[in-house]
C-alpha cells in the first residue's frame, strides 16, 4: 500500500500576505531621482525677500503678495505649539520652501520629463485615469502641480479643477473672495507659514446641483531631500452639488527630515456634499503639519476619512465649523504609528447653529515605540440648540512597547445639547488569538485578521482601491507585529 | 508684610524661628522659596495644565499673606452627627484649636500643629512633608507649578494627622480652613497612614460672606500598604474667595483611597484631587459633586497615575450648572508601561440647568502599556422632559419634580459612600443652591419626548 501525501493548501490569506511582506518589505515609494536638474529654488531657509520672490516668480496679482508678507510676519510671531507631538528637531533654516521641477505643466503624460514620468508611472497614476477610475487628476512634485487632467463632460458641466496657482490665474475674483476666509493667515504658526509660501494644490469649484459621481484625485510627492511641501487647497461646492476629493502622499527615504505643511479650505454650500479623504503614506522622515477645515452651511455635509499610516511625525485635527441649521460633520479616522512614529490626530466641531450633529470615529493602532493620541475638539456654542456629537475613540496596543493617549475636549455653552464620548483601549487578546489558532489560524495572519476587523467600520467607507491600498498598507506595517 | 511675589528669605526665616521649626524644616521652606525664583507664575496661554483657568485674569497674588488666626468659630456640618470627631480648626493662617478624642489619642493617633510635629516626629515628618509636590515632574500637581511650590516655601498654618498601622478609626478626623480676613492664605495638610490603618478625613472650606481671599493649600496623604482611607473636601466659600487645591495621595500596595469633593462655594476654585497608585493592587476613586451658579469658575482636575501593577482607578464626577457660570472637568488617567492589569474608568456628566453655563470636560487617557482595561466617558445634557412628565404626571408639582431630578443626578456619586453625615450635607447644599434658583428659567430638554412620538 502506497500512502498519499496529502498537500494543505496555503489559505489564500495567507498567500496574500506572503506577497504583500515580499512586495512591500521595503517602503515602496522610497526611492528618489535625481535633485539637481530643477528649474527654480528659492534655496535654503527663508526671509521676506525669498517669499516675494515667490510670490514674482509666480506674476502674482499685487493682493496676494501683499498677503503672503503679511502672513510671514505672523508666522514670524506665532510661537510653536508647546502641546502635541515633538518639533524640536524641525530645522527651519534647512529647508527648501520653495523648488520648481518643470517650466511647464504638461498636457500628457508623454509630455512629461521623463525622469518625473517614470516616478508617476511607478505611482500607478496614469493606469488609474486610463481606467477611469477617477473624474480628475493632479500630480505635484515638489512645489508645482506638473500634471492636471479632468474629464470632459465634467469640464462641460461647468466643474473647475485646476491647480491653486492656475485657479488664482483664471478665477481671480472667486479666488480671492474665498481665499484664507476659512483659515485666516495667522490661524496657527503652519498655517501661516503656508500662507506665506503656498504652491500647487487643488482649486475645485463644482457648480450647483452638479453631482461628481467618482472621485477627484491627487497625488503629492517630495523628491528633494530637506524640501517643504506647502500644498493649499480651495474647495467651493455649490449648493446642492457633491464631489469626492481623494489625496496621497509619498517621499523617498532620507536622513534627513522633510516638512509637509498642507492648508486645505472648504465651503459646503446649502445641501451640498463633500468627502475628502487623504490615505497619507509620507515616509518616516517628514513631518507632516496640516491644517484642514471645511465650513458647512445650511443642510450640508462635510465628511473626512483620514488615513495616517506614513509620517514622522503627525499633527492633523481636520475641523467642520457647522454654520448652517441642520449641517453635518463626520471625520473617520484611522492612525498606525509604527517605531519612533507619532501620529497626534483627531477631529474638530464646532457646532455654530442649532440642529447640527458631528460624529467622530477615531482608530489608532501602535506598535513598537509608536505613538498614537487622538486630539479632538467639540465645541457647541451658545444658541446652537438641539446640537447632537458623538465621539468614539478606540485604540488598538499590539504590543507592551507602544503609547495610546486620549485627548478628548468639549466644550459647551449651550445647555440642550447632547454629547457623547466614549473611548476603549485593547490589545489583541491571548483569548481571541487562542480561538483562532484551535481554527488552524497562525498568529500572525490571526492578528492581522483582529487589525482588519478592527478598522473596517472606516474601511469600508474608502473607494475599493484606497480600501484595498490601507489594508495593504497596514500589513506592511504589521510585518513582524508578533515577537 | 509680604505677598506671594515678595517672600524674603529673611522673612520665611524669621517666621520659622517664631514658630520654632527645626532646621531641616526650615532648609526645606529656604529651598522651595529658591524654586519659586526660577519660576513664573502660571501662564494661560502657555501652560496646558492652566489653559482651563485664566491665571492672569482670575487670580490676584498680591495680596498680604494672612497670619496670626482669628477668633471667629464656623459651623461644622459635624457638630450635629452623635459621633465624637477629631477637630483640628484653622482660622485666618493659623491653628487655633486643636481636639482629638480621647479614644483616638489612646490607640496612639496624631492631630496635632505641623510645625510641632516636624521638631517632635522628624522619623514621620520628614521623609513625607513635601514628598508629593516634588516627587514629579510632569502633570498638574507638580514641583514645577510655582503656586504649589510657594506652598512649600510659606505655608502658614499646617495640620499633621498620623494614624499609626493597623488602627481603625470609625469617626472622622474634621480640619475646618476657614477665611474671615481678607488676602492669601496657605493652608497645609499632611496625614499618614500606616499600614492596614483606617480613617476619613473630612476637610471643611468656609469664609465670611464678604470675604475676598485666595486660598493656596496643600494636602499630601501616603496611604501604606493595605490602609483604607477617606477623604472629604467641602468648599462652602463666600462668592469673594480663590481657592487653588492641591489635595495629592500616595497609595501603596492593596491601599483604598476614596476622595469625594463637594464644590459649591467659591469664585475661582481649582481644585486637583490627585493620587499616584504605587504600589499593586492599590485602588482610587476620585468621585466629585459640583454646583456653579452666576459668576462661579470651577477647575476640576482629578489626575490618576497608574504606576504600578494590577491597581484600579474609577472617576465619577457630576456637576449641575446655571446662572452665568463655567466649569472645567479635566480628567488624566495615566497608565505607565509597568502597570499591568490596569482597570481604570473615568466619566463626566454635566446637567446644564439654564442658558449662559458652559460645561468643559476633557476626559484624556495617556496609556503606555497594552495589559489594561480602559474605559472613559463624558456626557453633557440637561433635564429630561420625559422624567419631568412622568413624575408630574405623578402628582408632583414641577418645583418639587425638578429638584428631584436634580437630587436624584447626583445620588449615583454617593453610591456605596457611607461616612457619617456626608451625603446628607452634600445635598443639603445642593438643595439650598435649587432652593434660590429660580426653576421657571430651568431648561427642559424635549427630546426625549420627541423620539417617543416618533416610534
Amino acid at each position: 500500500m502506497s500512502q498519499t501525501e496529502i498537500e494543505l493548501p496555503v489559505s489564500d490569506a495567507r498567500r496574500n500576505q506572503q506577497a504583500v511582506a515580499q512586495d512591500l518589505a521595503e517602503y515602496k515609494f522610497g526611492w528618489s531621482d535625481r535633485d539637481d536638474g530643477y528649474a527654480f529654488t528659492s534655496g535654503r531657509g527663508l526671509t521676506a525677500e525669498g517669499v516675494a520672490a515667490i510670490s514674482d516668480r509666480k506674476n502674482e496679482p499685487t493682493w496676494m503678495r501683499d498677503l503672503r508678507l503679511r502672513a510671514f510676519q505672523a508666522y514670524e510671531r506665532r510661537p510653536m505649539p508647546n502641546w502635541g507631538a515633538d518639533l524640536s528637531d524641525i530645522h527651519f533654516d534647512d529647508i527648501f520652501y520653495y523648488v520648481e521641477a518643470s517650466e511647464k505643466q504638461a498636457n500628457s503624460w508623454e509630455d512629461l520629463p521623463p525622469e518625473i514620468l517614470e516616478t508617476y508611472e511607478k505611482l500607478g497614476i496614469p493606469q488609474a485615469e486610463r481606467e477611469r477610475l477617477i473624474a480628475g487628476v493632479a500630480a505635484q512634485y515638489e512645489s508645482t502641480v506638473l500634471y492636471h487632467k479632468v474629464r470632459e463632460d465634467l469640464e462641460q458641466e461647468g466643474v473647475i479643477f485646476l491647480d491653486t496657482d492656475a485657479g488664482l490665474q483664471e478665477h481671480e475674483d472667486l479666488f480671492r473672495e474665498h481665499f484664507a476666509t476659512i483659515i485666516p493667515p495667522n490661524d496657527n504658526k503652519f498655517a501661516a507659514l503656508n500662507t506665506a509660501v503656498w504652491s500647487g494644490g487643488s482649486f475645485i469649484v463644482i457648480p450647483e446641483g452638479v453631482k461628481v459621481d467618482i472621485p477627484l484625485q491627487a497625488y503629492f510627492r517630495i523628491n528633494k531631500q530637506n524640501m517643504g511641501q506647502f500644498e493649499r487647497t480651495l474647495i467651493i461646492a455649490e449648493p446642492g452639488s457633491y464631489v469626492h476629493y481623494v489625496e496621497g502622499c509619498t517621499a523617498p527615504i532620507y536622513s534627513s527630515d522633510s516638512l509637509h505643511s498642507a492648508v486645505v479650505e472648504i465651503i459646503v454650500k446649502e445641501g451640498a456634499r463633500v468627502r475628502y479623504t487623504t490615505i497619507q503614506n509620507w515616509s518616516n522622515n517628514v513631518y507632516n503639519l496640516v491644517t484642514k477645515r471645511a465650513v458647512a452651511e445650511k443642510n450640508a455635509t462635510m465628511e473626512w476619512i483620514d488615513g495616517n499610516i506614513g509620517s514622522k511625525v503627525t499633527m492633523k485635527y481636520p475641523a467642520v465649523w457647522l454654520t448652517g441649521e441642520g449641517a453635518k460633520g463626520e471625520v473617520l479616522s484611522v492612525a498606525y504609528a509604527n517605531d519612533g512614529q507619532h501620529q497626534d490626530a483627531g477631529a474638530k466641531m464646532v457646532h455654530a447653529a442649532p440642529y447640527t450633529t458631528s460624529n467622530i470615529l477615531s482608530k489608532s493602532i501602535s506598535k513598537g515605540t509608536g505613538r498614537t493620541s487622538y486630539r479632538g475638539l467639540v465645541q457647541i456654542n451658545d444658541g446652537a440648540h438641539h446640537a447632537r456629537s458623538a465621539v468614539k475613540c478606540d485604540a488598538l496596543m499590539l504590543d507592551d512597547t507602544s503609547r495610546t493617549d486620549t485627548y478628548p475636549y468639549m466644550e459647551i455653552e449651550q445647555e440642550d445639547a447632547t454629547i457623547e464620548h466614549e473611548a476603549t483601549v485593547s490589545k489583541v487578546s491571548d483569548d481571541q488569538l487562542f480561538y483562532m489558532q484551535s481554527r488552524g489560524i497562525d498568529e500572525d495572519e490571526a492578528t492581522a485578521m483582529i487589525v482588519r476587523g478592527f478598522i473596517e467600520p472606516i474601511a469600508r467607507e474608502l473607494p475599493m482601491e484606497y480600501s484595498v491600498e490601507l489594508n495593504r498598507l497596514i500589513a506592511l506595517e504589521m510585518e513582524g507585529a508578533i515577537g | 508684610m509680604t505677598s506671594l511675589t515678595t517672600l524674603t528669605e529673611e522673612a520665611l526665616t524669621g517666621a520659622s524661628n517664631a514658630a520654632d521649626e527645626p532646621t531641616w524644616l526650615r532648609d526645606r521652606r529656604l529651598a522651595a522659596y529658591k524654586r519659586t525664583l526660577d519660576l513664573a507664575w502660571p501662564d494661560s496661554r502657555a501652560d496646558e495644565f492652566w489653559r482651563s483657568t485664566p491665571f492672569a485674569q482670575r487670580l490676584d497674588v498680591e495680596r498680604e499673606i494672612v497670619v496670626g488666626g482669628g477668633s471667629v468659630s464656623p459651623a461644622s456640618f459635624t457638630a450635629d452627627l452623635d459621633v465624637e470627631v477629631a477637630m483640628a480648626r484653622i482660622v485666618d493662617g493659623a491653628l487655633v484649636e486643636v481636639t482629638v478624642p480621647a479614644a483616638m489619642v489612646a490607640q496612639g493617633v496624631l492631630v496635632t500643629d505641623l510645625s510641632t510635629a516636624a521638631a517632635e516626629h522628624v522619623e514621620l515628618v520628614e521623609p513625607a512633608l513635601g514628598a508629593l509636590t516634588s516627587s514629579n515632574t510632569e502633570g498638574t500637581g507638580s514641583g514645577a507649578d510655582r503656586t504649589i511650590t510657594v506652598n512649600d516655601a510659606a505655608w502658614t498654618a499646617g495640620v499633621f494627622i498620623h494614624v499609626p498601622a493597623e488602627v481603625e478609626l470609625d469617626t472622622p478626623i474634621v480640619i475646618q480652613v476657614h477665611a474671615e480676613t481678607g488676602g492669601a492664605h496657605l493652608p497645609r495638610v499632611l496625614a499618614v497612614l500606616g499600614h492596614h490603618a483606617r480613617a476619613s478625613v473630612y476637610l471643611e472650606h468656609t469664609s465670611g460672606a464678604d470675604t475676598d481671599a485666595l486660598v493656596d493649600e496643600v494636602v499630601e496623604v501616603i496611604a501604606h500598604d493595605a490602609a483604607q482611607l477617606d477623604v472629604v473636601s467641602f468648599q462652602q466659600w463666600g462668592s469673594h474667595v480663590d481657592h487653588l487645591a492641591l489635595q495629592k495621595v500616595q497609595a501603596h500596595r492593596d491601599s483604598r483611597i476614596r476622595h469625594l469633593s463637594v464644590t459649591v462655594g467659591g469664585r475661582t476654585v481649582r481644585f486637583l484631587p490627585e493620587t499616584d497608585l504605587v504600589g499593586p493592587g492599590a485602588e482610587t476613586r476620585p468621585l466629585g459633586v459640583y454646583f456653579a451658579d452666576e459668576g462661579q469658575w470651577f477647575d476640576l482636575q482629578p489626575y490618576v497615575r497608574h504606576l504600578a501593577p494590577h491597581a484600579t482607578s474609577d472617576v465619577l464626577f457630576k456637576g449641575a450648572l446655571q446662572g452665568n457660570s463655567r466649569t472645567v472637568f479635566r480628567g488624566n488617567i495615566f497608565v505607565d508601561k509597568d502597570a499591568v492589569g490596569t482597570d481604570t474608568d473615568e466619566n463626566n456628566k454635566s446637567l446644564i440647568l439654564t442658558e449662559g453655563a458652559r460645561a468643559d470636560a476633557t476626559p484624556f487617557l495617556e496609556i503606555e502599556c497594552s495589559d489594561i482595561v480602559a474605559g472613559h466617558g463624558s456626557a453633557t445634557g440637561q433635564i429630561d422632559a420625559l422624567q419631568l412628565y412622568y413624575l408630574t404626571s405623578r402628582g408632583i408639582p414641577r418645583e418639587e419634580a425638578l429638584r428631584l431630578i436634580v437630587t436624584g443626578f447626583f445620588r449615583e456619586v454617593f453610591g456605596d459612600v457611607d461616612l457619617p453625615g456626608v451625603e446628607d450635607a452634600a445635598l443639603t447644599e445642593i438643595d439650598e443652591r435649587i432652593a434660590a434658583a429660580d426653576l421657571s428659567r430651568f431648561q427642559v430638554n424635549d427630546a426625549s419626548l420627541k423620539d417617543h412620538h416618533d416610534e
